[in-house]
């Protein structure tokens, strides 16, 4: 079953333009899409997930359309923001509550309870978030995008700030979560742990599709991930 | 360097409000005012037959007084700003812990900033349209430069007196009530000793135009700078970090998750009374004592209604202060929309300012010993905020203070604001106290503002 299909998309900005991007992702896989800095992977998630527009194209998201109606799109999916900026005034608890009423979740004192122990949040589930490091934020943001066990989550940029350690943690746990049938689009400029975790990439630069395939196809050429992604984007230089 | 900094806060606060909307309607606003205040004046003389120009300067003196007040209380939120505790704003203010620059220094650049864009963005524009209006009459006169000075003199005043305030109320709440005290019982002693309000050397600088009285307001402008530069400290950021953690206020209650946010949010940031006391009260407060001290009201002859009016307009401000707070955390990530990000602020000011009205037009009523109006002036009072916050957010979305500089939101407020008031003091006139006409008012009010969230919910919703 596909549960993202996005044809034609494009996007232009002042310095860059995402140029007829096409994607169709189904159920079970935890996809990565690399590229430099500036390559349009954030844009991307942006318009899959309906927070900003794309000028051409037509998207279906868990049969939702985002660029009609983001909400109900939002409804469905999770999303970690590239960002960490959760309300500042709001402890830990509070703003995991808050969402909980946002997407009506039953059982939410468990579901809280259960994020907070498996993040070891728990000596911050009482601090104000704007207290918080910005490892811990990120935490919070994770808790917030899986609460409400959504079939599909994005994540821009996954294990950015956090310590080796709920590193190796999130990245079990997201192999876990796509084994029982979910899917995780992800993206990353963190070449080894797309090349840990993912079941299929794609490598983007300047809005345009270099590369799409599993991480075995991406090595055949090269011994390793990095080498045929530097010798990739060299070459379209 | 400091020059620098002054430079590139000026530099940014301008191109941050270009980027809200385009140069042209941002550059025009100065022209705008002029043209506006130069038509005003030639109606008033009109109407009015004749102006009395000093009794004119002395009311924009002591309003020019109050608007520096409101625009000083940045001493409330300027800690959040510099530790980055809200979103991903990006403005230099936040960024110049990072830099060699004294704490003190920074602050200080922003309420200059601050002041330099007010002059030059409001009471010079302001200024200039007056005494074109006045020049059509051939009533100008050489008071206009001594007005100049005088609201220069008078905003800076306020803005750093409420600076002080403000940074004071967050540093230590003791000293700050201390304080408040003290300044109240002074003013009571000046007013009791000169009978009138306008005692501030900026006041008598323009009544008397001495030389002594204009060292005297420099001199007092110098002392508040030296003061609000001592009240900052060095350690602000951290010595005033008392409780890392708090108890949480549950969700999971009935409540309205967004409303219960707000509340937390200025709990938190003020002890839940700084927002509605510096954007609304003392704002209100402060014009109710200018005016009940001045000829105005009976040349104006509104009584309670006028106050229903100043509530019902300075009112904005508290939502204002809501919406920019909040408006810096990310929310684009969850199935929120605008709806439900903006009505329950809506509904919060509106109960804030509502109470806070009731409270100013009781003690108003027990002055004048006449509560046989109290009643309409808080259905109007309610009718006007219902109506102000609806068109206020229609026009100018999630950037209120930024928004309304630009000359289309600029007139687009006073043609959708100014007949409302124009329509409540004429039926006001025909029918005082006709419980059909105020019910009529309020659902009037009620249903425009219903139209203007309604079109502002469609026009701001709009994605990149």
């Amino acid at each position: 079953m596909e549960l993202i299909k996005a044809e034609g998309i494009e996007k232009e900005y002042e310095h860059f333009k995402i140029q007829n991007f096409s994607l169709t992702l189904s159920e079970g896989k935890l996809f990565g899409i690399l590229g430099p800095n500036g390559s349009g992977k954030s844009t991307i998630i942006k318009i899959l997930t309906g927070q900003i527009l794309p000028s051409k194209g037509n998207i279906d998201v868990l049969g939702t359309n985002p660029i009609r109606d983001p909400i109900k799109t939002k409804e469905k999916i999770g999303i970690i923001p590239e960002q960490e900026s959760p309300p500042s005034f709001l402890t830990v608890t509070e703003y995991l509550e808050f969402i909980a009423k946002v997407r009506k979740l039953s059982h939410a004192k468990t579901k809280i309870h259960h994020w907070l122990d498996f993040l070891e949040l728990k000596t911050e589930k009482d601090s104000i978030i704007k207290n918080l490091s910005r490892g811990t934020k990120q935490k919070v943001l994770f808790a917030q995008a899986f609460i409400h066990e959504p079939k599909l989550v994005f994540i821009d940029e996954p294990l950015v700030n956090l310590d080796p350690l709920v590193q190796k943690k999130m990245k079990s746990f997201l192999q876990e979560y796509v084994a029982k049938g979910n899917t995780i689009l992800l993206s990353t400029h963190i070449l080894s742990t797309a090349e840990e975790i993912c079941d299929e990439i794609c490598i983007l630069k300047n809005g345009k599709i270099l590369f799409r395939g599993s991480i075995s196809e991406s090595k055949k050429e090269k011994k390793n991930l990095e080498d045929f992604f530097v010798e990739l984007i060299e070459n379209e230089n | 360097m400091k020059t620098n900094l002054l430079y590139y806060f000026i530099k940014e606060e301008m191109r941050l409000h270009v980027s809200l909307t385009n140069s042209k309607n941002y550059y025009s606003y100065p022209f705008t005012l002029i043209c506006f205040f130069a038509g005003i004046t030639l109606a008033s003389h009109y109407f009015f037959s004749g102006l009395n120009t000093i009794k004119i300067g002395e009311y924009f003196i002591s309003l020019l007084f109050v608007g520096g007040i409101m625009s000083g209380t940045f001493g409330l939120f300027a800690r959040d700003f510099l530790e980055r505790r809200f979103g991903d704003i990006g403005r230099l203010f936040q960024n110049s812990l990072l830099l060699p620059i004294k704490l003190g220094t920074i602050f200080l650049t922003a309420a200059l900033s601050d002041t330099f864009f007010y002059i030059f963005w409001f009471i010079l524009p302001v200024l200039l349209g007056y005494s074109i209006g006045l020049a059509v009459f051939a009533l100008a006169s050489f008071d206009l430069i001594y007005l100049a000075i005088s609201s220069i003199f008078s905003f800076t005043t306020g803005l750093l007196l409420s600076f002080i305030f403000t940074v004071i109320f967050q540093r230590s709440k003791f000293v700050f009530t201390l304080l408040t005290l003290a300044t109240v019982g002074f003013c009571t002693f000046l007013y009791s000793k000169f009978q009138t309000f306008l005692f501030f050397p900026f006041s008598i600088f323009y009544i008397e135009k001495s030389f002594s009285s204009f060292l005297m307001s420099l001199l007092l402008i110098i002392l508040f700078i030296l003061f609000a530069y001592l009240s900052i400290g060095r350690e602000y950021t951290t010595t005033i970090r008392k409780k890392e953690t708090r108890t949480s206020i549950s969700f999971q209650k009935r409540l309205n998750p967004y409303i219960l946010k707000d509340f937390i949010d200025m709990k938190r940031t003020g002890d839940l009374l700084a927002k509605p006391l510096f954007n609304v009260f003392i704002p209100s407060v402060l014009v109710l004592l200018l005016f009940l001290h001045s000829s105005l009201i009976d040349y104006l002859n509104f009584g309670i209604l006028f106050f229903s009016i100043i509530i019902g307009t300075l009112g904005t401000q508290m939502l204002n202060s809501l919406i920019s707070s909040d408006s810096m955390a990310y929310y684009n990530h969850l199935p929120i929309s605008l709806k439900d990000f903006i009505l329950p602020k809506m509904k919060l000011s509106l109960l804030i300012c509502f109470l806070e009205s009731l409270i100013i037009l009781f003690f108003y009523s027990y002055y004048t010993k006449d509560f046989s109006q109290m009643l309409e002036a808080a259905i109007i009072t309610l009718g006007l905020l219902i109506y102000n916050f609806a068109l206020s957010f229609y026009l100018t979305g999630l950037h209120p203070n930024e928004n309304i500089m630009h000359s289309k939101s600029f007139l687009l407020y006073l043609i959708y604001f100014v007949p409302v008031l124009t329509l409540v003091t004429f039926l006001n006139a025909l029918f005082p106290t006709n419980l059909y006409y105020l019910f009529g008012f309020l659902l009037t009010t009620a249903l425009m503002g219903k139209l203007y969230l309604t079109l502002g919910i469609k026009k701001w919703s709009v994605r990149e």
